[in-house]
C-alpha cells in the first residue's frame, strides 16, 4: 500500500475536544497497515490558530483545527453558526444541523478559496455564562452589568444592557477576580474548569444556550484529492464513532465539574423556556437579522444562510 | 551613493518617528480604556484590534533605522579584531541579511496578497487586516535598500581600507557599543 | 531526499543557526534563514516560503507583546523621573553605617529602581554613574563598587516590571500577570543574598568597604518622601490590576504614564523626551524583529517535531529529574559565557521548555530561573552587556577588573538559584496567594 504522511495543526493542548484528532489519526495508522501516519502538532506549534486557513492555502499542513470565528471576514458565511441564541438543544442536533449547513454550496466554495473543505463538525457544548456580585435572576439583572463576551454573543449582550468587554482568555481568570467585569461565558462546563473560572465565581446559569463559536477538521482539498480511496474511506467510516468519543468526552468532563461547582456552593441560575423565548426575541432574533443584512451588503447570501439554519434546527433527528 | 544614503536616512528618520509616535499614542489609549472603563463605563469598541493592528506600527517601521545604526541584536564576537578582518565579517552578515530578507519580502507580500484577495479580519470588530500586512512587504523592501547600500559600503571599504566610511555602521566595538547604551539611558553628552 | 529522522534534521537546524551567530550575522537574520530552509527541506519550496511569511505579520499584530514598547519606555523615562538619585541617597543614609553599607545600599537601591524599570543595561548605566562615584569617594574598593552596580542591576529583570518576563510569556504561553507577580519575591531574595554577602566580605576585611556612620534617624526618614514617586508608581500598577482596574497589559500604559509625569515635574527637556521616544521605538522594533526572526525557526523546529522528541527523549533516561534539571543549568552557564537575555530565551526555550515541562516543573517557577541564569549569563566573562556598560560609564575600571569584582555575586546567584531550586514554594507560593 502507498505510504502516506499527513500532518494535522491544532490549537491548544490535547482536550476533550481534540478526541476526534486522536482518534482519527489512531484509526487511520490501525486500518491501513501503518502506512498512513497522521502528525498531530498542538499548541500552535505550526502557527497561530487565526492563520490554519492560510497554512493549508499554502500547503504547511494537511489538515487543521480552525475555528472560524478567529478571522471572521476568511470565510463570511460562517458566521451565522456563532449566532447568540441559535435553537440547537444539544449535541446530537449540532453535529447534523452544522454539518448539512457546512454541505451548503456557497459555504464550501468560501472554504474551497483557501484549497480547504470540512470534513466533520468539532462540537462544543453550549456556552453559559459563570459570574461573581448579583446573580441575574431576571433579565433586568443583567443591566450595567460588565461581561466578557465575544463577537455576536457580544451584540446580543448590549441588548440585554450588558457592556461586554474583550479581554484575552488567559487574562479572564484575573479580571473576573479583581472585577475588571461580573460574568464571562465560556462552553459549559468544561471551559469554566478548565480556566479554574468556579473558584472565583458566586453564579452560573443554566439553559441559556448562548450558542457556540464553532469549529471544524478542515482538511486540504489537494491532500485529501491525493488520498488513496482506501484511506479516504478509513477516515470516512470514522466519523460516526468519532462524534460519540467527542459527546462522552464532555459527559466525562461535566461529571468532573458539576461536583466541583457544587462543592464551592455555586448558585445555579436556571433558564426556563419561556425566559429563553424572551432572550431570543430580544437578544437572539435582532442580531441575527443584522448579521443578515450586513452579510447581504457584501453580496453574500446573508438572509438565506440564516434561514437555512433555522430550518435545519427544525427538522427531526433520526 | 552618498546622497542614497541621505535620502533613505531621511527616510528611515521619518518612519521610526512614526513609530515612536505610535508608542506614545498606545500609552494615552491604555489610560484612556482604564480610566474609560473604570470611572464611566466606557470601552474602547474594539480595543484590543486597534491595539493589535497599530503594533505593526512600531514592529516594523523602524527596522531599517535599526540596521542603519548596527544595532540588531547579535554576538559580536569580533569585536577586538583589526577592522580589515572586521569589513569582511560584517560584509558575510549583511549578505545572509539581504539573501533571506529578499525571500521574505516575496513572502510576507503572499501573505497580504491572500488576505486581499480572499478576504481576512480582525476577531472582535473585523478591521481588515491587509493593510498591516502590506506594511512587513514594504518595511522589509526598505530594509533590503538599506542592506544594498551597505554591501555597497563594506565592499568599498574592503577595496579601500583608508577610505572615509560612507553607508555603513561604524564598527561596533566594545567601546561604541557600550556609549551608545549609557547615551540612551543618559542622554547625549549634547543634549544634556 | 534522504530520508533524516526529525531529531536530526531539527539539530542540524540547530548547528546551523549557532553558527551562523557566532560568524556575527544577527539573530533575527539567522533564524529566519535557517528557519526557512528548513521548512523548504520539510515540506517544499514553496509551501516553506510561504509558511516563512506568515510569521512576521503575526508576531507584529500581537495584543500581549505591545506591552513590550510601554516596559522599555518606562525605562527610558525613568532616569528623567529622578528616581535613581533619590533612592541611592535614602539607601545610603538607611544602609551606609554596615560594613560595605554604600554596596548594599547600592543593591537596595537598584532594586527599588528595578520597580519601575524594565532592563538590566538601563539600571547598570544609571547606577554606575550615580553609585560609583559616592562608593570610591567613601574609599571602598573598586572592584567591589564597579561589580555591585553590574550585579545588582540583574534584578532589574526579575522585579516587575521586566521586558524578559514578558518575552518568557510569549514564548511558553505563560501568564504575563503572573509572571510579573512570581518576579518579586525572588527578585527580594537575590539582594538580600547580595547584601549578606557584601556585609561578610566588607566584615572580614573592613578596607573593602568601610562603614559610614552619622546620619541621625531624622535625617533618614527626611531622605524618604524624595523617593515617593518610586512607590507611587508600583502602586498605580499594583493597585490597578488589585483592583480589576486594568489588566496586565493595561497597566503597562497606565504604568508609562504616571513615569512620564514625573518625568515632566522632574523638569524634561523636549528633546530629551523626543529622544527617549526614537530609543524606545529602536529597542521595540529590535526586540520584535528578534523575535520572528527566530519564530521562523520555531515554526521550523515545530514542522520537523525535535522538540517533542527530546523531550520525549529526556524523560525516557534513567535520570531522576533534578539531575537533568541541574545538566540543563550546567549548559545555560556555559551558553550564557557569550549569549545572554532575549537572544538567550529565544534560541533555548522552544526546546528546553517541552523538556521542563515533561520532568514536570512548574512553568512560571522555570521563567524566573532562566531569568536567574541569563542574569549570571550578563556577568559572565567573555560576553557580559552589564559588565561592559559599567565599564562604558567608568571607562577608568577595567573590563577585567569589573569581571572579578563581580564574581562573589555570581557566587551569591548561584546560591540563590539553589535556594529557588530547594524551594520552589519562594516563586509558586505568591502565584498561589494572588490566585
Ligand atoms: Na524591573
Ligand atoms: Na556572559
Amino acid at each position: 500500500a502507498d505510504k502516506v504522511t499527513w500532518t494535522w495543526s491544532l490549537y491548544g493542548p490535547p482536550r476533550a475536544a481534540t478526541v476526534t484528532f486522536e482518534y482519527l489519526a489512531k484509526v487511520a495508522k490501525e486500518k491501513s497497515g501503518g502506512n498512513f501516519t497522521i502528525n498531530l502538532r498542538y499548541n500552535e506549534q505550526l502557527g497561530e490558530a487565526k492563520d490554519f486557513l492560510d497554512g493549508i492555502k499554502v500547503d504547511s499542513f494537511q489538515g487543521a483545527f480552525v475555528a472560524y470565528s478567529y478571522a471572521p471576514a476568511k470565510t463570511p458565511l460562517q458566521g451565522v453558526l456563532d449566532m447568540p441564541f441559535l435553537p440547537i438543544p444539544d449535541l446530537v442536533t449540532q453535529a447534523k444541523v452544522l454539518d448539512a449547513y457546512q454541505a451548503w454550496k456557497p459555504v464550501s466554495d468560501e472554504l474551497s478559496k483557501w484549497n480547504a473543505m470540512h470534513f466533520m463538525t468539532l462540537l462544543l457544548p453550549q456556552y453559559e455564562f459563570m459570574g461573581t456580585g448579583k446573580p441575574p435572576r431576571n433579565l433586568e439583572d443583567w443591566k450595567g452589568m460588565r461581561v466578557r463576551a465575544l463577537g455576536g454573543l457580544g451584540e446580543a449582550m448590549k441588548l440585554l444592557g450588558a457592556v461586554p468587554t474583550s479581554v484575552s482568555a488567559p487574562e479572564v481568570y484575573t479580571a473576573l477576580e479583581r472585577g475588571t467585569f461580573q460574568a464571562a461565558s465560556f462552553p459549559f462546563t468544561y471551559s469554566f474548569t478548565a480556566y479554574k473560572l468556579h473558584e472565583v465565581s458566586k453564579w452560573y446559569t443554566l439553559g441559556m444556550n448562548l450558542g457556540i463559536i464553532h469549529n471544524s477538521v478542515v482538511l486540504s482539498q489537494t491532500a485529501w484529492k491525493a488520498l488513496p480511496d482506501e484511506y479516504k474511506k478509513i477516515l470516512e467510516d470514522a466519523r460516526p464513532e468519532a462524534y460519540r468519543l467527542q459527546r462522552e468526552a464532555y459527559e466525562e468532563a461535566d461529571k468532573k465539574s458539576l461536583p466541583l461547582f457544587e462543592k464551592r456552593k455555586l448558585e445555579v441560575i436556571k433558564v426556563s423556556p419561556e425566559m429563553r423565548d424572551k432572550l431570543i426575541a430580544t437578544a437572539g432574533r435582532p442580531v441575527w437579522d443584522q448579521w443578515a443584512a450586513e452579510t447581504e451588503k457584501k453580496g453574500l447570501p446573508g438572509k438565506e444562510a440564516l434561514e437555512k439554519v433555522i430550518a435545519l434546527t427544525k427538522q427531526p433527528t433520526n | 551613493m552618498r546622497r542614497a544614503d541621505a535620502i533613505q536616512s531621511h527616510l528611515e528618520d521619518g518612519l521610526n518617528l512614526i513609530a515612536a509616535l505610535a508608542i506614545f499614542f498606545l500609552m494615552f489609549v491604555g489610560v484612556v480604556q482604564i480610566v474609560g472603563r473604570t470611572f464611566f463605563d466606557f470601552a474602547i469598541y474594539g480595543y484590543i484590534d486597534w491595539i493589535e493592528q497599530a503594533s505593526v506600527l512600531f514592529a516594523f517601521l523602524g527596522i531599517a533605522y535599526a540596521q542603519r545604526l548596527g544595532s540588531h541584536i547579535g554576538m559580536d564576537l569580533t569585536m577586538g579584531w583589526r577592522p580589515s578582518i572586521r569589513w569582511k565579517v560584517e560584509l558575510f552578515g549583511v549578505v545572509v541579511a539581504i539573501g533571506i530578507i529578499s525571500v521574505l519580502v516575496y513572502a510576507s507580500f503572499t501573505n497580504f496578497l491572500r488576505a486581499y484577495s480572499i478576504g481576512d479580519s480582525t476577531m472582535d470588530i473585523r478591521l481588515p487586516t491587509w493593510p498591516a500586512k502590506l506594511m512587513v512587504p514594504l518595511a522589509l523592501s526598505l530594509l533590503w535598500l538599506r542592506l544594498s547600500l551597505q554591501i555597497w559600503g563594506y565592499l568599498r571599504m574592503i577595496a579601500h581600507p583608508d577610505a572615509e566610511p560612507i553607508a555603513v555602521p561604524k564598527l561596533v566595538t566594545i567601546e561604541t557599543q557600550v556609549q551608545d547604551e549609557i547615551a540612551e539611558v543618559l542622554g547625549k553628552p549634547d543634549t544634556r | 531526499m534522504i530520508e533524516l529522522s526529525p531529531l536530526t534534521i531539527g539539530c542540524i537546524g540547530v548547528v546551523v543557526l549557532l553558527a551562523l551567530c557566532f560568524a556575527g550575522v544577527r539573530f533575527a537574520f539567522a533564524g529566519a534563514l535557517t528557519g526557512t530552509a528548513g521548512l523548504v527541506w520539510l515540506i517544499g519550496w514553496d509551501a516553506g516560503i510561504r509558511t516563512a511569511g506568515i510569521a512576521p505579520y503575526t508576531s507584529g499584530a500581537n495584543y500581549t507583546l505591545s506591552v513590550l514598547p510601554m516596559f522599555i519606555l518606562i525605562g527610558y523615562l525613568a532616569y528623567y523621573a529622578g528616581i535613581t538619585q533619590s533612592a541611592f541617597e535614602a539607601a545610603r543614609r538607611w544602609f551606609g553605617w554596615l560594613p560595605g553599607g554604600l554596596a548594599t545600599g547600592t543593591v537596595f537601591a537598584v532594586a527599588g529602581f528595578s520597580a519601575v524599570s524594565g532592563a538590566s543595561s538601563a539600571a547598570a548605566a544609571v547606577f554606575a554613574k550615580v553609585a560609583i562615584p559616592e562608593m570610591l569617594r567613601a574609599k571602598y574598593d573598586k572592584r567591589l563598587a564597579a561589580g555591585v552596580c553590574a550585579a545588582g542591576a540583574t534584578l532589574d529583570s526579575l522585579i516587575p516590571p521586566s521586558t524578559l518576563l514578558v518575552v518568557y510569556g510569549i514564548i511558553t504561553e505563560q501568564s504575563i500577570g503572573k509572571l510579573l507577580i512570581a518576579g518579586f519575591v525572588p527578585g527580594i531574595v537575590s539582594a538580600l543574598v547580595y547584601a549578606l554577602i557584601i556585609t561578610w566580605r566588607c566584615w572580614r576585611q573592613p578596607e573593602l568597604g568601610p562603614r559610614i556612620t552619622g546620619y541621625s534617624w531624622p535625617q533618614r526618614f527626611q531622605s524618604l518622601p524624595s523617593t515617593s514617586p518610586i512607590f507611587l508608581v508600583i502602586l498605580i500598577i499594583f493597585l490597578s490590576m488589585y483592583f480589576g482596574w486594568a489588566t496586565p497589559t493595561e497597566a503597562g500604559a497606565l504604568g508609562a504614564f504616571s513615569v512620564l509625569v514625573f518625568a515632566l515635574k522632574n523638569g524634561i527637556k523636549r528633546g530629551e523626551l523626543r529622544q527617549c521616544l526614537l530609543d524606545s521605538a529602536k529597542l521595540t522594533v529590535m526586540i520584535f524583529t528578534v523575535i520572528w526572526g527566530v519564530l521562523i525557526f520555531v515554526r521550523f523546529l515545530g514542522f520537523s517535531g525535535m522538540p517533542e522528541e527530546v523531550a520525549r527523549w529526556v524523560t525516557g533516561l534513567d535520570m531522576p529529574p533534578i539531575a537533568i534539571l541541574l545538566t540543563i543549568y550546567v549548559l545555560y552557564f556555559i551558553l550564557g559565557t557569550v549569549l545572554e537575555g532575549i537572544g538567550m530565551f529565544l534560541l533555548t526555550l522552544p526546546v528546553v521548555f517541552p523538556v521542563i515541562m515533561s520532568l514536570g516543573y512548574d512553568p512560571i517557577w522555570f521563567g524566573i530561573v532562566l531569568v536567574k541564569l541569563s542574569g549570571i549569563a550578563s556577568l559572565s566573562p567573555p560576553v557580559g552587556l552589564v559588565v561592559f556598560v559599567v565599564n562604558g560609564v567608568r571607562p577608568d575600571i577595567p573590563v577585567r577588573d569589573i569581571f572579578k569584582g563581580v564574581w562573589p555575586f555570581i557566587f551569591a546567584d548561584i546560591i540563590t538559584l539553589a535556594v529557588l531550586t530547594a524551594f520552589p514554594e519562594i516563586v509558586t507560593f505568591i502565584v498561589e496567594t494572588a490566585d
